[in-house]
């Protein structure tokens, strides 16, 4: 990323109106994997002076030296993260390719098992002496084969990979109301789509007016009696409907808005 | 009449219909943190809160469900007592809502039939309310015991809509947004407050025949069965109320809220807000700001 580039979207992200804080800490990806490795990339591509980074991952609290857009090495990271020990306190060079690759590691799989990472910057803790310049967030995704443009899954997709263990049956469609994928028993639900589904966006175009074709998620308990609730997610031209067990509800509803709020 | 166009209606909210024994309940649900249930008023639904919701969900899960009789909630049969349509049942329905999210202990904001739904759910499980807020209310039992004939005049809808069955609803049915729209608008505020997403839901929901009806019924029931749970009541609500109410409103040209509030709980503070009747879309703001350290206060 260039100098004019990577001031450019800083400023951006300054001027946005758009952010989300949770406990204080801003909210940088909602999203795991890959994806929420990238944006963890860009926070420390965007860091200029000389800062500790306090990414929450999860549950779990990094604290990272980042200066000059680059990433001097761990401070410290919360709990038992296996692996942590071999990391923390340790400077990071393009000499010590088992440190890099180890801290590497160790991100993934905070970020794997994440599904929000937000940061606080503070002031830099003591670390390492003034030489050592650490590494550029471009050579820490080479070495780590991270894709530093990285974008989030489409937001019905996350939703399904969020709740898969919720899920009893599913029907994905997009590119104008194609099947892409199925699972479980769903021939319910595809009387549903098949006799039901123009009606309702119908009503929920009525009832939503402008915003209509926005995110949407609805849940119903009961038309399948006890047992099973019916889902029917929506994102522009994707559409999820599924069924689960109805004390799923509230999950289903925190991880749609973890993915859309 | 053009009416504003929200930029934001509830974004990021999701919506559920909660299966209880007499239908589904509808409701918006959005944000994480410690449950806050926001009950609406007459002639409304959920929509209402759509410009408080989305910033109390920064802090809080916020879930705004229609109440039985009204918007995209159920409307069962009634009964010569009105008892399907008691504020105790409709704070039954909310009740399995919040069971069905798993939140036993929740805190509460609410207005006009709302705000009386929840007095009734708070009178019958303190043990599950934190605190509660209301909007330009007073406690039911108390605004009828003190009517007079200003009050009538004001709230000539608390008498007309108790006509049996179907005076009002026929009336009411024969242009339902001519009705909507003088019965809100006729506040200091006009129909100002209302943005067009809304208003849209309100007058869809409004038309039907089934929300006509329940709508009459829960005010046929306020002034009966509701009655009479208030009469029974002997314990004042334990957890901390904060009434407010509009200064340019009925509440603060007729009543004592606080004073009226003082026979029915034994933590209660509140005040005026600048505005009218529907505060949570003239001066969201206000509420916020009111909220925010009241609701925190009672988490602490």
């Amino acid at each position: 990323m260039s100098e004019l580039t990577a001031l450019t979207d800083r400023l951006a992200a300054l001027a946005a109106e758009d952010e989300v804080f949770v406990a204080g800490a801003r909210v940088i990806t909602h999203d795991s994997g890959e994806v929420a490795m990238a944006a963890l990339l860009r926070e420390i591509d965007s860091t200029v002076l000389e800062r500790t980074l306090v990414f929450t991952i999860g549950d779990v609290d990094v604290a990272a030296i980042v200066a000059g857009r680059r990433l001097r090495g761990l401070f410290d990271v919360s709990g038992n993260v296996p692996g942590a020990d071999k990391v923390v306190g340790q400077v990071l060079s393009q000499e010590d390719a088992p440190t890099l690759k180890a801290t590497g590691a160790l991100l993934m799989f905070l970020c794997s098992a994440a599904n929000r990472v937000s940061v606080r910057s503070k002031p830099m803790d003591s670390f390492g002496t003034s030489a050592d310049a650490g590494i550029t967030a471009a050579g820490l995704a080479e070495f780590w084969d991270i894709d530093p443009d990285a974008q989030p899954a489409p937001p019905v997709i996350r939703f399904m990979t969020a709740n898969a263990a919720s899920l009893m049956a599913y029907m994905y469609m997009a590119d104008n109301n194609v099947a892409k994928e199925t699972a479980g028993n769903t021939a319910p639900l595809e009387a549903v789509w098949k006799d039901q589904a123009a009606a309702y966006r119908k009503r929920q175009k009525e009832l939503s007016g402008k915003k209509a074709g926005g995110p949407h998620l609805t849940c119903l308990e009961g038309p399948f009696g006890p047992g099973t609730a019916l889902a029917i997610a929506m994102a522009g031209d994707e559409v999820c409907l599924c069924t689960f067990a109805p004390d799923q509800m509230g999950a289903l509803a925190a991880s749609w808005q973890a993915i859309t709020g | 009449m053009e009416h504003a166009i929200a930029e934001h209606f509830f974004d990021g909210f999701s919506e559920h219909f909660v299966e209880t024994p007499d239908g589904p309940v509808f409701c918006r649900v959005g944000g994480e943190g410690p449950p806050l249930v926001l009950l609406h008023g007459y002639p409304q639904t959920s929509a209402m809160w759509h410009a408080v919701a989305p910033a109390l969900a920064r802090g809080y899960r916020v879930i705004c469900p229609d109440l039985r009789g009204y918007g995209r909630s159920l409307k069962p049969a009634t009964d010569p007592s009105h008892t399907p349509y008691s504020k105790r049942a409709m704070a039954g329905d909310i009740l399995a809502v919040m069971d069905r999210f798993g939140h036993d202990r929740f805190l509460i904001g609410a207005h006009d039939r709302g705000a009386r739904v929840a007095h009734r759910l708070a009178a019958d499980h303190s043990d599950r309310v934190i605190a509660l807020s209301t909007l330009d209310i007073a406690p039911t039992r108390e605004m009828y015991r003190n009517a007079g004939s200003a009050f009538a005049h004001t709230y000539w809808h608390w008498y007309w809509l108790t006509l049996p069955h179907p005076f009002p609803e026929t009336l009411i049915g024969a242009d339902p947004a001519f009705f909507w729209r003088k019965k809100c608008g006729a506040g200091s505020a006009g129909l100002t407050p209302f943005v067009q997403q809304a208003m849209d839901e309100y007058l869809t929901c409004f038309a039907d025949p089934a929300t006509i009806h329940g709508c009459c019924e829960d005010y046929r029931a306020a002034a009966t069965i509701d009655i009479a749970y208030d009469d029974a009541e002997t314990a004042k609500l334990p957890m901390p109320l904060l009434a407010l109410w509009g200064q340019n409103g009925a509440i603060e040209a007729h009543f004592d809220c606080l004073a009226l509030w003082r026979e029915r709980a034994t933590d209660v503070r509140g005040w005026a807000l600048p505005g009218g009747h529907y505060l949570a879309e003239e001066c969201p703001q206000a509420v916020l700001a009111a909220w925010s350290p009241f609701f925190a206060e009672a988490l602490a």
